[in-house]
């Protein structure tokens, strides 16, 4: 490999100084001259039709500047990344609580909010579905006209049922995970201006600036080109802003006002209206045979998409292309349902499915273990997935795999070493101490048939300095601060001369999400191309400056030199000035696709990838058997995410991603019932906070150096949060022998399964 | 935009004036953690905030006559739960101060506020149930003590007229003899709001045999209540932790709770006997131990 | 001038094959070549030329160009 010098250091982060200082400007900070303030009106049910929308007292309101419906959404009046089922304005039916009926733009936020009271809307209100397997019979009211099942996936290969009668152990059981919410720091929140053109800007925390743009335009029938969008900061994100939140309201406030405008939503309505993961119910079956290999499993999956689409599709698909873990598995039966119903919208949430999977496999296999009388760890490196090995899908694993390095790495961690003596030792009599272990591969990019491509920007700027544009925003996990490292390293110049730009279609080329753990590698090999065509436009330069042929330069750190006459040496800050002075620019594009899995899986896209992150994580908790609490004493992450850009920012994702899997394991859920949502902010969804944190987490970077990535790097943004669920509660089982079968595992759970076992 | 009046009063008389001034329209704001709450989810809407921070009368925690400490109603969590007084003689109320919200909320949320908000879960009334405390209640028919017990009337009711505040909370030193603890079951480690909790004093005889014993569960009924039953099956019995188990499962007798987001009756029942039996193995274990 | 043609997710419809071969005019540009694959939803699309995005319509073709044509989308 190259010798870098800024990639692989623990450079700090580019934003670091603004955050801490306050300085950096969230969507809420941001006020403009003569702005208005938007409130959207939410539907009073789950399931409703609109007979009458009346507008007139909130119009006569003093203060108030527009009331706006789904009349005046002057494009197509939907919204949706895959398929546009989510109206912009309900005009005719409500599907969830969540559902906007009318936008008031006013003078305050207080008088729009008052507004709102003001608009009678007439309902009425229609039988409604909450469960997703209900919502799959004949007999159950349909959410959307096209039925209630929104994609169907079904692999089939080997011969399960074969399998299942030769095998030594076949385990069965149902699982049910929870509607994670993504709690970003910063509710969706966002300001827009207009000038005399109608161009209009939106600033706006999202995941894809050039995609927002265009689902923008397609409701506002409008040229894309006419809007700018801003995406960075985020305020946080986590899939949570990769759809549509606020973007259309902004842009429809502005168009009809020519006022700029801001909205910034209240953490309940987030809750109620926002994202969140997708609750699924999984049945798994898995055989294994006396030594351990896994001979077959099979899974059926239900996913509550709940009232609109967004990316609950492709969340299945990628769910059934996790649903065997990161083993090999010959005979599989594997199939999947993405369901509507009237509950709060899932969409996009980091991990993508595979946490659900992952949480019911790697259950699966420490049963497996058990009744084996097998070590956990050794069973996963017994069925680890190898390189050139064939994944459950029937695809090649083609790319670096890093699985087994990460089994080695947790084998020889300080906490699994010295497991025993540490479990011997709980804080009281009552409190039983485990360790748990799992494993997951999180597909990197947008897998087989979308094209996933990305474009990277380097202009020479006149003080010697270098301007680079990606416009992958920065949503808090530093992939920009990984950016600047890159580039600096591919141009051959200090991070000190990167001006980064990022998250902005006004200034950047369209390098697609962030999202999918796609942003370095993208962003990272676009760069590569980019500095590749930087360095021949120098060259061209310096051979004139210096007065050699184009071929004699070479790019050294910070210079060009001529390769026949060493001392002749030109500094890119002499290059910059003397291209300034011939009123010239230097600026090079880079374009990069992404390589895909050859496996090709009729009618469906986004499966199989040919990228993948891995990952190993360990638990050591503590439960309490008077209580039921849980408590995670300590954690170990070995993530494999290729070449560390930035092994700080490795380490900040993997701990940020242990406890977010922490909290989807042990207690945090979006509770809704008939419809409406219970655990309104953070009072009842239960986040852990820094006292719930576990003593310690270590994390051991374990690369395995992927030859098609910058560097050597893959991603590693999501695969940190999901193994570390089941490693929790396969360590509850170690410690007091029950299998949580559903998560989160909370106090009250864990004390009615240890009761239940007493009883049986 | 609606607009709100503040007051900020520097004396009890001013503080009742206005109370009076104003009348239903009202509302006393001490730390503002429930009331700003409230504000927000617009389930009170006052027209104007008497702000007491600023008056001397319901400031302090100090020793009074009779053996007695008084603490002020403006006193923080925090202040509580760092004075050496209340340390030193009921260092139950102490660690009930130092469990509730997060560092912000004791900061500026005080017992006062506390006690006033009535909820079932307040973390430091379980610990003024079983120190007998007294509520010192202020109005304009003068100044009156009431019991803690008959102080709570039920879910956010209490025996505060609109035109009182409450000026202070007092209670009798407990001896050397005494031990006690205080352990609230939450959804997370801070932040929670109790599912129950348990506040527990008794004079130790010797080892595991207690003469006065006080227990008080929170969360498991419309107020904080007593627990008679076990308090009795507690006293003057020699426990050992089978006892003790035992002993503990009365407990539910005095619970009824309900079933919330947080956590079901049932569980609540068995979590008020549980948590009982937890703390008295630890106090059967640390009595051992000395 | 011979531009090769590949159609993704909703773009499919478009076409019979997913991949083809197309004839077009010298000078052609995207707008041409959406007009003859009759494709109606102009806003909400995503055509790369080469591997590299475009993002005007009236951009010309050339010779043996590579077209992917998809609608915009996301994924994990
Ligand atoms: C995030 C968060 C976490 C919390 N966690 C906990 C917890 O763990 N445990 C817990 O018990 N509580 C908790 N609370 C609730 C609250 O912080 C406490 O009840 C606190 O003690 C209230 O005190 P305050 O001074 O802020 O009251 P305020 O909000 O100022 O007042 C509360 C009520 O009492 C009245 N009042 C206040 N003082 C007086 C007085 N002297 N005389 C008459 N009436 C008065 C007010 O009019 C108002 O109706 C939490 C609150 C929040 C926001």
């Amino acid at each position: 490999m190259t010798k870098t010098k800024w990639v692989g250091m623990d450079v700090t982060r580019i934003d670091a100084k603004d955050k801490v200082r306050g300085a950096l400007k969230y969507m809420s900070d941001l006020s403009l001259p003569n702005m208005i303030h938007g409130a959207v009106l939410r539907s009073k049910h789950p399931h409703a039709l609109i007979k009458k929308i009346d507008t007139k007292r909130a119009k006569e309101l003093d203060g108030v500047v527009t009331v706006l419906t789904h009349e005046d959404v002057p494009g197509l009046n939907g919204f949706g990344i895959a398929i546009p089922d989510q109206p912009v304005l309900c005009g005719d039916k409500v599907r969830y609580m969540g559902d906007a009926v009318a936008l008031v733009g006013a003078e305050s936020k207080e008088t729009a909010e008052r507004a709102l009271e003001l608009i009678e809307v007439e309902y009425e209100p229609l039988p409604l579905v909450s469960d997703p397997e209900q919502a799959m019979l004949e007999s159950s009211p349909l959410v959307h006209e096209t039925g209630n099942i929104h994609n169907h996936v079904k692999i089939e290969r080997g011969d399960v049922e074969a399998a299942f009668k030769e095998a030594h152990v076949v385990v069965e059981n149902t699982y049910s995970t929870p509607r994670q919410m993504h709690a970003f720091l910063e509710p969706e929140s966002g300001v827009a201006t207009i000038d005399e053109d109608k161009n209009i800007t939106i600033w706006c925390g999202g995941q894809h600036p050039y995609r927002d743009q265009l689902q923008v335009a397609r409701a506002l029938g409008m040229n894309p080109r006419k809007i700018r969008i801003v995406n960075t900061p985020a305020g946080g994100a986590f899939g949570g802003k990769d759809e549509i939140t606020l973007q259309i309201y902004l842009a429809l406030l502005v168009l009809h006002t020519g006022r700029p405008a801001k909205i910034v939503i209240s953490r309940e309505e987030s809750v109620v209206a926002g994202m969140k993961r997708h609750p699924m119910k999984i049945y798994m079956k898995t055989a294994a045979s006396a030594d351990g290999t896994i001979l077959a499993n099979q899974a059926r999956v239900v996913s509550d998409t709940g009232a609109y689409a967004s990316l609950g599709g492709p969340v299945i698909g990628f769910a059934i292309e996790h649903s065997c873990g990161a083993y090999r598995v010959e005979n599989v039966d594997l199939e999947g349902f993405c369901v509507y119903t009237n509950n709060c919208v899932a969409g996009a949430f980091r991990g993508f499915g595979a946490n659900q999977v992952t949480f019911a496999v790697e259950t699966q296999l420490d049963m497996i273990a058990e009744k084996l009388g097998m070590g956990k760890l050794d069973i996963r490196k017994k069925n680890a997935l190898r390189k050139g090995d064939i994944a459950a899908l029937g695809h090649k694993m083609e790319a670096s795999v890093g699985l087994m390095r990460t089994l080695e790495a947790a084998e020889n961690s300080r906490l699994w070493q010295i497991r025993e003596e540490l479990k011997a030792k709980p804080s009281a009599p009552h409190k039983k101490r485990g360790i748990g272990i799992a494993c997951a591969f999180q597909g990197c990019g947008l897998g087989k048939g979308l094209p996933d491509y990305g474009a990277a920007t380097i202009e020479l700027l006149p003080n010697g300095q270098f301007a680079i544009g990606i416009s992958c925003p920065e949503i808090g996990q530093g992939n920009t601060t990984a950016f600047v490292q890159i580039a600096a390293d591919y141009i051959k110049c200090s991070i000190d001369d990167i001006v980064m730009l990022s998250g902005d279609t006004g200034h950047t080329l369209d390098s697609g999400t962030s999202t999918a753990s796609r942003s370095i590698y993208t962003g990272g090999n676009a760069l590569k191309l980019a500095a590749e065509n930087l360095h021949d436009a120098i060259s061209t330069v310096a051979a004139e400056i210096l007065s050699v042929p184009g071929n004699d330069i070479d790019i050294r750190y910070e210079s060009a030199v001529s390769k026949s006459c060493p001392e002749k040496t030109v500094s890119f800050k002499t290059i910059a000035e003397f291209v300034k002075k011939k009123g010239k620019t230097i600026k090079s594009e880079g374009h990069f696709l992404w390589p895909v899995s050859e496996t090709e899986l009729e009618g469906y896209v986004g499966i199989p990838h040919l990228l993948y992150s891995y990952i190993t994580q360990i638990a050591l908790v503590e439960v309490n058997t008077l209580t039921g609490e849980t408590e995670v004493v300590e954690a170990v992450s070995v993530p494999d995410p290729g070449k560390a850009i930035n092994p700080q920012g490795v380490e900040g994702q993997s701990e940020g991603g242990v406890v977010m899997g922490m909290g989807y394991a042990l207690t945090e859920d979006t509770i809704i019932e008939e419809g409406i949502t219970l655990t309104r902010n953070f009072s009842t969804y239960i986040l852990p906070t820094s006292l719930d944190m576990p003593h310690k987490i270590d994390t051991i970077i374990a690369e395995e150096l992927e030859p098609s990535g910058p560097f050597g790097a893959k991603g590693i943004g999501e695969a940190v949060c999901v193994p570390i669920s089941p490693a929790i509660t396969n360590a509850i089982y170690d410690a007091v022998g029950v299998w949580m079968k559903q998560i989160p595992a909370t106090a009250e759970r864990v004390y009615t399964a240890l009761k239940n076992k007493e009883v049986s | 935009m609606t607009r709100l009046h503040v007051a900020i009063p520097t004396s009890i008389d001013e503080t009742l004036g206005l109370l009076e001034k104003w009348g239903h329209d009202a509302a006393v704001i001490a730390g503002g953690t429930d009331l700003v709450v409230e504000l927000k989810d617009k389930l009170k809407s006052p027209k104007a905030l008497i702000d007491i921070g600023r008056v001397p009368e319901v400031r302090g925690i100090r020793e009074a006559e009779g053996n007695h400490v008084w603490i002020g109603a403006m006193s923080t969590h925090a202040e509580i739960a760092s004075s050496t007084v209340v340390k030193e003689i009921a260092p139950i109320l102490a660690k009930a101060c130092a469990q509730v919200g997060s560092p912000q909320i004791r900061n500026r949320g005080t017992i006062g506020g506390n006690m006033s908000t009535a909820s079932p879960a307040g973390d430091t009334i379980p610990a003024l149930y079983v120190l007998e405390a007294s509520v010192e209640i202020i109005g304009p028919r003068g100044k009156r003590t009431v019991p803690i017990e008959s102080f709570f009337q039920g879910p956010k009711k209490s025996a505060l007229a609109p035109d009182e505040i409450v000026l202070g909370v007092k209670f009798q030193k407990l001896g050397k003899e005494y031990v006690s603890f205080f352990r609230k079951l939450g959804q997370r480690k801070s932040l929670a709001i109790s599912i129950v909790s348990v506040a527990f004093v008794g004079k130790c005889q010797k080892p595991g045999l207690f003469t006065d014993v006080r227990v008080a569960l929170g969360s498991v009924a419309p107020t904080v209540v007593r627990a008679r039953t076990v308090e009795n099956a507690i006293r003057e019995k020699q426990l050992d932790p089978k006892t003790a188990e035992y002993i503990s499962k009365l407990a539910f007798r005095d619970c009824v709770p309900i079933t919330d987001v947080r956590g079901s009756k049932g569980y609540r029942e068995q979590m008020a006997c549980n948590l009982l039996y937890e703390g008295l193995l630890s106090l059967l274990s640390c009595c051992e131990a000395c | 001038m011979k531009i090769n043609v590949c159609l993704f997710g909703p773009m499919k419809k478009y076409a019979d094959k997913d991949k083809f071969q197309l004839e077009l005019e010298e000078g052609a540009t995207i707008t041409d070549l959406l007009d003859r694959l009759k494709i109606e939803d102009r806003i909400y699309i995503v055509v790369l030329i080469n591997g590299r995005r475009a993002y005007d319509e009236d951009e010309p073709l050339s010779d043996g160009a590579e077209v992917l044509i998809m609608a915009p989308t996301g994924g994990g």
